[in-house]
């Protein structure tokens, strides 16, 4: 029996401070994860209970929200339902993402071929530090230069105060241009050296292997790239909100004063107050704005998926 | 068309596009340092705004854009690393682990002025805490985190495994030979994201407006008493940053020199951004050769 | 109450020491040690004895489990997803597989040095000093000669004494690996695993680390994975052939190298299977 106490005693059956610290950081960790989770979940919890509460608490007609063309939730219609048209807005907001998604998108994947295909030194050299610049630009300065210059410009150009859809197109489309392009250089760069090599060797001039192997493999990607570079798009408030003019009626052009989800948002949430009907509405469109980012994450997922299966 | 000729055609345009972009990165700088940089002087950085007449300054706005900076990064690092370490350490392929990191995915792609709502309905009426720098700090910190997560935890699993086998083959428990062998090899990669995002942070707007607000009341640059309410410190008090003052002035300033105020303003935003992203290069490039040299 | 607990424990170690390979003085045995990855099975039953103060040489062709083997033995393979051992694996007796034994105490005690050298990104001193700092040495003085003494040990000393506060990542790839060594030794550990120390070494390196293990042979219990036959056959004391998981053929080196029992360890040492 002596002997066998003598063997409890061994080093190896000694408990250290290690294994307590080993379960404490494993757990902190964990938390930081948790809360990091939480937030989002409370953010998600949040939005969806405030923006339903319009429909739920205020009896709005969902139909009314997604086709009226009158906003003006503090009036009460025939019906006895809030007037909460939103129709203007997503046009609105759908119409700059779109537009600028398609002025974005060639260019945005031009640059990336030239980086990746043309010339790469001068991609490396110049292209990365002044895509990395333009990344880095706030929005509010894109905004603030869209009102002192290309509103000012529209405004001479074509009939109209400057201020609409175009003026927000060209702001949106310049700030996620070097998202995009660089989302696109990863795309495009992904692509096997030996695939391009292989068509080379065929006797494809090189703007043929770009067309026919590299753009048609890194497709995907660079779907992904465009519709991450949308969300942003979609999801901006401020660079928008000072170019687009701020009308809440769906313009006949253009070049006229309209509104987006986001600026309707910006403008009016300081003016309403908290669990009234007006506030709700509000709400309600952020509901709009997070449910159109849920689809582009989605979006961005299902595409990478199918990429990497 | 020969296939000679389309690839010389497409060449040129390539070059076009890339000529436009430098042209259109020209064109912002140059604008905005060519009308902003005159703007710039010792009176404009330090003095306080003015409402109704000109020669106000910034000098308020550029102290609560960095305090909310500092503020935001005390918060979010640490949680950024601990999510981080987790993630690339501990984390195995389970479903808890895979709706978190979607949920994380959300996070980074919601917008901002999404964020700044939440902030607005938790911190500012929730809680309480009204208009006020926490409120900012905090609704800047959830913009922030998902971005900060994503660096540190790959700039961690970029640390081969051999150097966390060698520190578990010393005895070092899974925490030990994170903390002392893998997140030291880590760090110029984190420092460098961090610094990077504290760019993004500096000129965000969205998510500040309806959490830290749009006012900056009176304060006493001498007073350095963070419970005083004229203190700068007080994390309690409205603060409008630089990037906030300039979306202001513009919708409805009506000092009769705003636009040179804005043109000033937003070159110094731009002029601390560009500062960011210098030093992260640098302070980046300082410490792998720090940690592999000396 | 605990002593009664852990008679069970006990008397299966008693059984244990009649498997083959048995060989009393040995530090280190395993008993029918096999290890999974998922479904495959890479070490099968394997009992081994390492007998104290010796080398052992673990020998065989490319994934014929000697290195899985190895990594077993201080139960590196505990981190690695879907990889579990069976079997039994005692050290001075105790059996490594026991819940209640530390890990960290383990690896303490049997120390590893890996294919290519992993210098932490740290100053050599740090590098040598870490893991007794880890496990409590907090005097500067103590540490400072436990470094001395560990790079004199690995052939290291004079080659660095005067740049110790440089960073480890700065020595040659010979020098990293005599450091890795070293900072083993600095555990002061019992055992030392070596898995392929110098295959990603220069021939003079090489040597270097052959002339070191001989020497450290008189103060500790080595077992060494190697590709290399001729570095296996003048290094070693005892060699253990694997092929597919199973140990075929167990001997003084000198016999397996002159004399192999079985056709295959003859057709392997002779460059046959490779």
């Amino acid at each position: 029996m002596a002997k066998l106490l003598k063997e409890t005693e061994h080093p190896l059956y000694q408990k250290s401070t290690k294994m307590r610290m080993e379960k404490a950081g494993k757990w902190i960790t964990f938390l930081s994860v948790a809360l990091t989770a939480a937030i989002t979940a409370a953010i998600l919890f949040l939005v969806f209970s405030k923006g339903l509460s319009t429909f739920i608490v205020n009896d709005g007609s969902v139909k009314e929200f997604l086709t009226g063309k009158e906003w003006n939730p503090a009036k009460v219609s025939e019906l006895g339902k809030p007037v909460i048209g939103a129709l203007p807005f997503l046009i609105g907001s759908l119409a700059v993402t779109g537009i600028s998604a398609v002025i974005c998108a060639p260019i945005a994947i031009g640059a990336a071929i030239f980086m990746s295909e043309i010339s790469r030194k001068a991609g490396k050299k110049i292209m990365q530090p002044v895509i990395e610049l333009l990344v880095g630009i706030p929005s509010v300065v894109y905004g603030f230069i869209g009102l002192s210059v290309v509103v000012p410009i529209l405004r001479e150009v074509f009939p109209g105060s400057g201020f609409g859809i175009a003026a927000g197109t060209i702001v949106l489309s310049v700030m996620i241009l070097p998202t995009v392009t660089s989302l696109s250089l990863d795309a495009i760069q992904s692509v096997p050296r030996s695939q391009r090599e292989a068509s080379l060797a065929l006797g494809s001039t090189r703007w043929q292997m770009i067309y026919r192997v590299v753009l048609k493999t890194a497709k995907p990607g660079l779907m992904m790239a465009v519709i991450f570079g949308m969300a942003r798009a979609f999801g901006e408030a401020l660079a928008v909100q000072m170019v687009i003019g701020n009308a809440s009626i769906i313009p006949h052009s253009l070049f006229e004063p309209a509104s987006t989800l986001t600026s309707i948002l910006t403008m009016g949430m300081g003016y309403t107050v908290m669990g009234q009907v007006e506030n709700n509405a509000l709400w309600s469109l952020a509901l709009v704005l997070l449910l159109m980012s849920l689809f582009f994450t989605l979006a961005v997922r299902m595409i990478g998926k199918g990429r990497t299966s | 068309m020969t296939a000679k000729r389309a690839d010389q055609l497409a060449t040129v345009c390539l070059y076009a596009v890339v000529g436009i972009i430098v042209t259109l990165l020209a064109g912002l700088l140059g604008f905005v340092f060519v009308k902003g940089i005159p703007q710039l002087s010792w009176q404009f950085i330090t003095s306080p705004p003015q409402i109704f007449k000109e020669g106000g300054g910034v000098g308020p706005q550029l102290f609560n854009s960095f305090y909310l900076l500092v503020l935001t990064l005390l918060i979010s690092v640490p949680v950024a690393i601990g999510a981080g370490i987790y993630l690339a350490e501990y984390a195995r392929d389970h479903w808890i682990i895979r709706c978190i990191r979607v949920l994380i995915e959300v996070l980074s792609s919601l917008p901002s002025i999404v964020v700044g709502l939440f902030g607005f309905l938790f911190f500012v009426l929730y809680l309480g805490w009204g208009f006020s720098i926490l409120s900012g700090a905090l609704a800047l910190s959830v913009f922030n985190l998902p971005l900060l997560v994503r660096v540190v935890e790959q700039s961690i699993s970029n640390i081969p495994k051999q150097q966390r086998e060698a520190g578990w083959a010393l005895g070092f428990s899974k925490w030990e030979t994170i903390t002392t062998i893998v997140l030291p090899a880590a760090l110029p990669g984190i420092v460098t994201g961090v610094i990077l995002a504290s760019g993004r942070v500096f000129g965000e707007a969205a998510a500040l407006i309806y959490t830290a607000g749009m006012s900056t009341p009176a304060i006493d640059f001498t007073n350095w008493n963070p419970l005083s309410p004229v203190s700068p410190l007080n994390p309690f008090r409205p603060a409008e940053t630089m990037a906030v003052h300039i979306w202001k002035i513009n919708g409805e300033g009506i000092m009769p020199d705003a636009s040179a105020i804005s043109d000033g303003a937003a070159a110094l935003l731009i002029i601390s951004i560009l500062g960011f992203n210098l030093a992260s290069r640098f302070i980046g490039k300082l410490m792998f050769k720090k940690l592999s040299a000396s | 109450m605990q002593s009664i607990a852990l008679q069970p424990a006990v008397m299966k170690r008693m059984k244990a020491t009649d498997g083959p390979g048995y060989a009393p003085g040995s530090v280190l045995q395993t008993k029918c040690l096999s290890v999974f990855y998922g479904e495959h099975k890479a070490v099968d039953q394997v009992s081994l004895s390492f007998p104290k103060h010796s080398v052992t040489a673990l020998i065989g062709p490319s994934g014929c489990g000697k290195s899985t083997f190895l990594r077993a033995l201080n139960r590196m393979n505990d981190d690695i997803d879907k990889c579990r051992a069976e079997g039994e694996i005692y050290y001075e007796g105790i059996d490594l597989h026991s819940s209640r034994v530390n890990l960290h105490e383990v690896r303490k005690q049997i120390g590893m040095v890996f294919q290519r050298p992993v210098p932490f990104a740290k100053s050599i001193f740090k590098n040598v000093a870490s893991g007794p700092m880890r496990h409590g040495v907090k005097k500067q003085a103590e540490l400072d000669e436990i470094v001395e003494d560990s790079l004199k040990k690995a052939a290291l000393w004079d080659e660095v004494k005067d740049q110790l506060n440089t960073s480890a990542l700065r020595l040659s790839g010979g020098q990293q690996q005599r450091l890795c060594i070293a900072r083993a030794l600095a555990m002061q550990p019992n055992v030392l695993l070596l898995d392929e120390p110098a295959s990603a070494l220069d021939p003079i390196s090489t040597a270097k680390i052959e002339e070191l293990i001989a020497q450290l042979k008189s103060d500790y219990t080595i077992v060494i994975v190697t590709h290399n036959m001729q570095q296996a056959a003048r290094i070693s004391d005892k060699t253990a052939y694997f092929y597919m998981g199973n140990v075929i053929e167990y001997g003084q080196t000198g016999q397996i190298f002159t004399n192999p029992r079985h056709e295959q360890t003859a057709h392997y040492i002779n460059g046959h299977i490779g």
